[in-house]
């Protein structure tokens, strides 16, 4: 009996296992296949590659290639403003004793649960009357602004977990707070740091809702909002959707491999906290 | 040694730019959103009432529901399936780590490439999907995924495919902290692996599946982009969640008032939904 409910426990996990593994897999690689298709033929049914018809690919770079560069371009300068934004607030939390720390933590973790499609109404509002609208920095300050709280909340993490030691000794020595905190807990908190740094530029890539309501002009949408143009034509062109989609999953794809270990570090830090 | 004292008091001034943004990206538009959501759009001067509600009237009730099962559709799927995948990686097999990363891969990309991912997935023609139900002979015809009928169905799955990584990693790093004596107890009892599943690994984890559920549920609840890209809400309104129907008010309406109005209620079903779970979880971990 008892070997009869552990051989079944067996057989049901390698079932589940692989079932899990090729629904993961399989949307992936029904885009790859027909990114690989020639437009003549999409409308065949293929379960393995017949074609090898790689200018998709080149053809779907050169459409996509000004907004994934405008894509890179507001993500790193959101990444590099939210850092310098919350670094030594989360620091000063971290550290300080304060009045109305509690308050301002809890209202901090608040901002991140509104954040999102019941925002950008009013935002869209508001932005009209003080003419950011469908300027680049107007959507750069929004992405800053939907990724502070979980930055500082990142950061806060790692700042709190490092030995104190060394900044008492350096305050001790006379060191003032930016020198403590640029000489000695940056680049202690580094891999926290890049953590909260590479979360940034995932959410801030990924972003769709923010430009979709806050830039109107074609020419300023980064590569999310030309994806879609992709699905919302009158005649889709299925390879390009294919194309275009694995060209766009690449460089979070391959921050994640890069850096996977940080990111599940991260992940389950922000998550488990919270 | 971390305290304010008179000379290093001006490093609060760090706070200036958080603040403001915060003010600027939040405060302001939520205090607007309440503002026009209440505000009389007929009265002429300034007055305040459920006008917008009311121009909402009954039409709001479909797509609450609609929300409450998109919601509730992909998250519960998407923490068992997460859960499952953890406890069959707490074992160390050949390629486990390539696997672990095909498992997660779909976390980190845009969801406007799932929607076009899973798009490319329902097709009728070329769809993996039906295409394989057509070859191995379970169906004749081609399965219309994205018909009035389907289409609600056909999102939650994308939906479930972006949020079950969460769910796993989540699971994964709760299961290996997990400490072996209850497990060495209950071996030393003959209790099987269904038993010390169901008695000591799920009970165990209750509050991380409340975490799960409560995040997950946030997420969700306001995801706007997989169902924007696949079906802009339709055919028809079967796939008219709130956000949806906050853009549709916004854009296509021209009404800030009922759009405000919708957030507001949103707002309010996602605190409803979130007090739900913890008051669930938490009355179980009391007893």
């Amino acid at each position: 009996m008892k070997i009869d409910s552990a051989r079944l426990m067996k057989a049901l996990k390698w079932i589940l296992g692989i079932g899990i593994i090729l629904f993961s897999v399989a949307p992936i690689y029904s885009s790859l296949l027909i990114a690989l298709t020639p437009s003549v033929n999409v409308m065949e049914a293929q379960l393995y590659p017949k074609y090898w018809a790689f200018d998709n690919f080149s053809k779907a770079f050169r459409l996509i290639r000004p907004h994934l560069v405008n894509s890179f371009i507001y993500s790193i300068v959101t990444v590099l403003c939210t850092l310098a934004i919350t670094i030594p607030p989360a620091y000063i939390i971290a550290r300080y004793r304060f009045r109305f720390k509690k308050v301002l933590i809890f209202s901090i973790l608040l901002t991140q649960m509104i954040a999102g499609i019941v925002l950008l109404p009013s935002l869209y509002q508001f932005f009209n009357r003080i003419h950011l609208i469908n300027t680049s920095h107007g959507l750069v300050l929004t992405l800053i602004g939907l990724n502070l709280a979980l930055t500082v909340w990142l950061l806060l993490g790692f700042f709190a977990s490092l030995p104190r030691e060394i900044e008492e000794a350096a305050i001790v020595e006379g060191a003032g707070f930016v020198t403590v905190l640029f000489r000695f807990v940056v680049p202690m908190a580094a891999p926290g740091i890049a953590v909260s740094a590479i979360f940034t530029f995932i959410n801030a890539y990924n972003e769709f809702a923010a430009p979709l309501f806050l830039l109107t002009d074609a020419g300023k949408h980064p590569l999310t909002m030309r994806l879609y143009s992709f699905l919302s034509d009158v005649t889709i062109q299925w390879e390009m959707v294919g194309s275009s989609a694995i060209i766009g999953m690449i460089p979070p794809v391959l921050i994640f491999l890069f850096f996977q270990q940080y990111i599940i570090k991260g992940l389950t830090v922000g998550a488990v906290k919270s | 040694m971390f305290r304010f004292t008179r000379s290093n008091r001006v490093i609060l001034l760090f706070f200036v730019p958080l603040v403001a943004l915060i003010l600027l990206i939040y405060l302001i538009p939520i205090a607007s959103t309440v503002y026009y959501a209440f505000r009389d759009p007929f009265a002429p001067g300034l007055s305040f009432g459920f006008e917008n509600f009311g121009k909402i009237g009954s039409a709001i009730w479909p797509a609450i529901w609609r929300t409450v099962v998109w919601t509730l559709g992909s998250i519960i799927p998407s923490t068992i399936l997460g859960f499952i995948a953890a406890l069959i990686f707490q074992a160390d097999f050949r390629g486990k780590k390539i696997l672990m990363i095909a498992c997660i891969l779909s976390y980190t990309i845009p969801l406007v490439i799932v929607a076009m991912a899973w798009m490319l997935m329902y097709q009728q023609h070329f769809g993996l999907i039906n295409v394989l139900l057509q070859k191995w002979s379970v169906i004749d015809s081609p399965i219309s995924f994205l018909s009035y009928d389907n289409a609600l169905a056909a999102v939650i799955v994308a939906r479930i495919w972006r949020a079950m990584p969460f769910a796993f990693i989540t699971y994964y790093a709760a299961l290996s902290s997990l400490s072996d004596e209850l497990y060495e107890a209950a071996e030393v009892d003959g209790a099987n692996e269904m038993q010390k599943l169901f008695r000591i690994t799920i009970p165990q984890l209750r509050s991380v599946t409340s975490v799960v559920m409560i995040i997950l549920t946030m997420w969700t609840f306001l995801v706007f982009d997989i169902i924007f890209a696949m079906t802009g809400g339709g055919p028809v309104d079967a796939t008219r969640i709130l956000p949806i129907l906050i853009y549709n008010e916004l854009f296509a309406m021209n009404d800030i008032g009922t759009a405000s109005a919708l957030s507001v209620i949103s707002i309010a079903v996602l605190l409803i939904l979130s007090s739900i779970y913890w008051k669930l979880f938490n009355e179980g971990d009391l007893e």
